[in-house]
């Protein structure tokens, strides 16, 4: 499901735009991007939230497979679900947008190779992350304090910071603010997949009800 | 958690010690917290060894510690003489979680199918179970549609599709009516012919029924480990409390609030509630007393 809305949300707005405003298409794909990346990943939370709730994990845990391998593998999930989403929305948006006579300019491709990939995939991981430390250490929850409300709430935070930062110093330090975002986004996540062993002695984890 | 394993099962590995299980001197808990408190014991022959205590007295703490998926703070689990967390020892062991484990948006025979691919069981391990928990018709439901009672039969289903030394089983009658129970804990049975059974329950006439050993645990240590029938004793005395208020019974000793005789056995229970209900007495309460398994819960 969020890998229906986030590909079909981008794709509407790409092919809106590309009939109605190929400048506008330009500008503001590169900056949304990154959004509807996380938006469409989110059905790896998804599943890990059931999973824990229900037994899967805990029984899976107790066959031997890591914990950390069990958190891996939901980012790896959530990252090709971004994948899926970027790259239907950048083939049907970008084809469009040629097939109406326009020329892809080198400052969208720099934006969308420094920005928007680069940014939609940190952010994606982070956000599951997220979602998962999140999970798994309260109780099952619905709504926006549950982990799948909660995670892109806060997995948002660093495009829109980026974007901030980039208003206030401007476009000239544009790829050592994106590259840094990144770059401290994927230190994050690491550090917190590499403890996500310390999780499994806490009673909630395992005790989801 | 040091080992990883993949999905599909790696080829059996001798240990040394076949199927047997044992904590030493273990202490296990979460985080700051130690539930269970220099726990040891060892089990070599096969049957169904009942984990007996009141909610809250470790049971599942334990079955997490045995399984690996807890380590202990202090003490050490051995499964077929190994290490639990050395190679091949998990695979000797299948522990059944008091959560129905079935992954949500998959209908029930797909989810008896994603154990299987895990287990290493084929499809028609999938149809055995299917028959054998009696869930045939529910093959094409989902989790969702499913009631609590069905959930627990799925969710033990997966116990039976590959054959295992090791049976660590967390209430798996929970749920069930008394009919579904009774079946499930024969089928329980028959496998504790070849196969060590730990099965926890905080019900003392269903470990009777199906236990061989008592494990009692109480506050997080290992209060007894001992044959169920030496746990009989040799008289059975049953304790009535009764609704209106009486100072003396004829036939009975007293004891607090208790009119105490001794019975032949359970099977005079009845005629006893009908002698009482012939004398126009209304029971409040009927239990046994001097049990030590009784002892354990209060």
């Amino acid at each position: 499901m969020p890998l229906l809305f986030g590909t079909g949300y981008a794709l509407l707005i790409s092919i809106l735009l590309d009939l109605t405003s190929p400048s506008a298409y330009a500008t503001v794909i590169s900056l949304f991007l990154p959004i509807f990346i996380v938006v469409g990943s989110m059905g790896g939370l998804t599943v890990f939230v059931n999973d824990r709730i229900n037994g899967v994990l805990e029984y899976l845990i107790a066959y031997g497979v890591a914990a950390r391998r069990l958190f891996a593998d939901i980012l790896l999930a959530g990252l090709a679900l971004g994948g899926i989403v970027a790259g239907t929305t950048l083939g049907i948006g970008l084809g469009l947008y040629v097939a109406e006579g326009n020329t892809i300019s080198p400052t969208l491709v720099e934006a969308l190779l420094v920005y928007s990939l680069p940014m939609g995939f940190a952010t994606t991981a982070f956000t599951s992350t997220i979602g998962m430390y999140w999970s798994s250490l309260t109780s099952p929850r619905e709504g926006m304090n549950s982990p799948t409300g909660i995670a892109p709430l806060i997995g948002l935070a660093p495009p829109a910071a980026t974007l901030a930062v980039l208003a206030t110093l401007g476009e000239s330090h544009f790829l050592a603010i994106v590259g840094g975002a990144t770059l401290v986004v994927v230190a994050v996540t690491s550090v917190l997949l590499r403890n996500v062993s310390t999780l499994l002695p806490n009673e909630r984890f395992l005790s989801p009800a | 958690m040091t080992s990883t394993s993949p999905l599909v099962p790696a080829p059996p590995v001798a240990l040394p010690d076949g199927g047997s299980i044992e904590c030493r001197s273990v202490s296990s808990g979460y985080l700051r917290t130690t539930v269970l408190k220099e726990i040891s014991f060892s089990i070599r022959e096969p049957g169904v060894y009942v984990v007996l205590g009141p909610n809250g007295a470790g049971k599942t703490t334990l079955f997490r510690t045995l399984s690996g998926i807890l380590r202990p703070s202090e003490g050490e689990v051995r499964i077929g003489g190994v290490p639990v967390d050395a190679p091949g020892a998990r695979e000797q062991l299948h522990f059944l979680t008091h959560m129905d484990g079935i992954p949500a948006g998959l209908r029930v025979r797909e989810a008896l199918e994603f154990y299987a691919r895990v287990e290493g069981a084929s499809p028609s391990d999938v149809d055995r179970v299917l028959d054998q928990l009696q869930i045939r018709e529910l093959s094409h439901k989902f989790h969702s549609q499913l009631s609590a009672g069905q959930r627990k039969r799925v969710s033990v289903g997966r116990v039976f599709l590959r054959p295992r030394a090791l049976y660590l089983l967390d209430e798996p009658t929970a749920n069930l009516d008394p009919k579904l129970a009774k079946e499930i804990r024969s089928l329980i049975l028959e496998l504790s012919r070849e196969k060590i059974v730990l099965y926890s329950s905080h019900n003392l006439f269903e470990a009777r029924e199906i236990g061989r050993w008592v494990l009692a645990i109480k506050e997080g240590r290992l209060a007894l480990f001992d044959r169920i029938e030496n746990l009989r004793g040799a008289r059975f005395v049953v304790g009535v409390r009764l609704l209106d208020p009486v100072d003396s019974l004829p036939g009975f000793s007293r004891e607090g609030d208790y009119f105490l005789r001794e019975l032949a056995g359970p099977e005079a229970v009845p005629p006893l509630l009908r002698e009482l209900d012939a004398r126009g007495l209304r029971v409040r309460e009927l239990r046994e007393m001097n049990n030590p398994l009784e002892d354990l819960f209060t």
